[in-house]
């Protein structure tokens, strides 16, 4: 469980972190969520102890984790990929924060087996590619067995067989009753893999709730509907005061009426219905218009 | 603020401690700093190559003092002892093993900073103090044993050379054991001074300049001939402490001649003391 409460973290100017707070329960997996530059990893950095708050605290099981004496047994954190000395083998990067943890050379293969690194365990850092890097980055996280991990953009780098193993490995560690918390600036990545969603924009809280919670949120929920005779249902439907745009195709999009009444309606005039389908809001769709204004660098445009 | 339950989750025991924690020793944070700094190809390569360049330094200064001693008829005078301790632990010779054990100190810190492996070691091991400790132990341990070799080596080589004309001089000499040791503790004492600087400037090439200019130039700025502060000064720096503790035989009449060697010992105390101090007060403050 990591608790965050009225978290703040100024650098001078405009707070990047302002007044968070939050709770990552265990057994879920927890996607967290902002654009680019919103706080996510100033927020991580202060959980983990790296960076002290200006003002508020953050807990893992309760226990500010800077008052640890050694942490990788009871948090894993991938932050950056980058976070290793390059001139060192990736065998003696983990050698080494196992050794500060009591935590032996067996756990050590063990983990390196677990992100595929073995064949390169001998290689030094240096010569790892993005995505390797972060298989390193997410070995160093699961060195200590710990029960809450934390992980810093983990899909960035890898490739789609990567991006497919990290999110069976964080619905596995779920599944095992562990803290599972995940940031992202991309909502796609977590369409399929989180079941809570904490969302942030320009440091401050925008929603913290489950996955489907959020996407309900989409408030364009539109039917999709194809018909022969596109003329006649739309104006059926606008009858009804519904918006109702066409392709040119014979496919409408109709806000403003679902597809029950829809169906319905085109029985009673009798109109044929080759398609009728309900589309579904997305958590994409959901993350955009909630974060639309929060963010910092939007391209195509000065702020 | 909590997120709700997603219908149709299964029920699960939550993981919220780990199974067993051994206790956390102090050794084990020693050994992990010692995996690292041998873990990176340059620390054996600057050392050895470093160590071959002084032994190198030395012999050849034995070897033209041997030289210049038979070409000038071949009588002792009252600095020949001086002049074959300072064959053992030349100017070029000391201010070579400065560099190196700073550049290492400054590394183990700085080089954490620069490459992003302090958030890795810290999140690994929260207790910041204790990380810096332990490389401080790591630093001083290593530049000792290397600071000893260096010396040790150095002494058999260059008054193997001078025995030829019988001007070296012996180890129970009076001073000869002071100077040697003052030359074997400059390593870890630079060592330190550079955890310090890499603690406070975290760039790299930044804090390497940083230790240069604190170790070696700095002491190029103060007098040492007259009394006054700025001689004060000049006599707090490692390097001038150093070269007091060197002196055997009568004093030459300038500079620390008018100080004593337990002030120079101080120095030397004061400055690793410190260093230390700064080093794990910074790491310790700051944020990564």
């Amino acid at each position: 469980m990591i608790e965050v409460h009225e978290l703040t973290k100024r650098y001078g100017g405009r707070p990047a972190v302002d007044g968070l707070s939050f709770r990552v329960c265990p057994g879920r997996v927890t996607g967290f969520l902002g654009p680019n530059g919103a706080g996510k990893s100033t927020t991580l950095r202060m959980i983990l102890g790296l960076e002290a708050p200006t003002v508020g605290t953050a807990t893992v099981g309760g226990v500010a984790f800077r008052s640890r004496p050694r942490g990788l047994r009871h948090v894993g954190a991938l932050l950056d990929a980058g976070n290793v000395h390059n001139g060192r083998t990736a065998i003696a990067h983990l050698r080494a924060l196992a050794r500060s943890n009591a935590i032996g050379r067996g756990r050590v293969d063990e983990v390196l087996g677990e992100v595929g690194l073995s064949a390169v365990a001998r290689r030094r850092v240096g010569s790892f590619s993005l995505g390797m890097r972060q298989r390193l980055g997410i070995a160093t996280a699961l060195l200590g067995d710990p029960p809450v991990l934390l992980f810093d953009e983990p899909a960035n780098g890898l490739d789609p067989e990567g991006v497919r193993w990290v999110r069976g490995l964080f619905r596995r560690l779920a599944a095992e009753g562990r803290t599972v918390f995940v940031s992202s600036h991309l909502m796609s990545e977590m369409q399929n893999t989180a079941d809570d969603l904490v969302v942030i924009g320009r440091g401050r809280l925008l929603a913290a709730e489950s996955a489907d919670a959020f996407a309900a949120r989409g408030s364009r929920r539109s039917v999709v509907v194809r018909t022969p005779d596109p003329e006649a249902l739309a104006a059926v439907l606008r009858a009804e005061r519904a918006r109702v745009s066409a392709d040119g195709a014979g496919l409408l999009t109709v806000d403003g009426v679902n597809a029950d009444r829809i169906g319905e309606l085109a029985h009673r005039h009798g109109l044929q219905l080759h398609q009728l389908a309900e589309r579904t809001a997305s958590l994409e769709e959901a993350f955009m218009e909630l974060t639309g204004d929060t963010v910092d660098y939007l391209s195509g445009e000065e702020r | 603020m909590s997120a709700g339950t997603r219908t149709g989750a299964p029920e699960l025991p939550a993981r919220v401690a780990p199974e067993s924690e051994p206790p956390a020793r102090f050794r084990d944070l020693v050994a992990a700093e010692w995996l690292k700094l041998w873990s990176l190809r340059s620390t054996p390569w600057l050392l050895a190559l470093i160590a071959v360049a002084v032994v190198a330094v030395n012999a050849n200064g034995a070897a033209t003092e041997s030289a210049n001693f038979h070409s000038s008829g071949g009588a002792p005078d009252p600095f020949t002892e001086f002049r074959a301790v300072r064959a053992v632990v030349s100017d070029i010779g000391v201010l070579l093993v400065m560099l190196t054990a700073a550049s290492v100190g400054t590394l183990a810190v700085a080089g954490e900073y620069a490459t992003g492996s302090a958030r890795a070691t810290f999140a690994a091991v929260p207790a910041r103090r204790h990380v810096v400790a332990a490389k401080a132990v790591v630093v001083t341990a290593v530049m000792l044993a290397y600071g000893a070799a260096l010396v040790g080596t150095s002494f058999a080589v260059t008054q193997s050379i001078l025995a030829e004309h019988h001007i070296d001089a012996a180890l129970y000499d009076s001073g000869v054991l002071r100077a040697l040791a003052a030359s074997v503790l400059m390593a870890p004492v630079c060592g330190l001074v550079g955890m310090a600087v890499g603690a406070l400037v975290r760039g790299t090439a930044s804090a390497l300049v940083t230790v240069v200019i604190v170790l070696i130039l700095l002491p190029m700025a103060f007098d040492d001939d007259k009394a006054s502060w700025s001689t004060a000064l000049d006599h707090a720096q490692p390097l001038s402490a150093w070269e007091r503790l060197v002196m055997v035989g009568p004093p030459p009449g300038w500079g620390w001649s008018t100080a004593g060697f337990a002030e120079a010992w101080t120095v030397f105390a004061l400055w690793a003391a410190i260093s230390a101090a700064v080093a794990v007060v910074a790491v310790d403050r700051r944020d990564v």
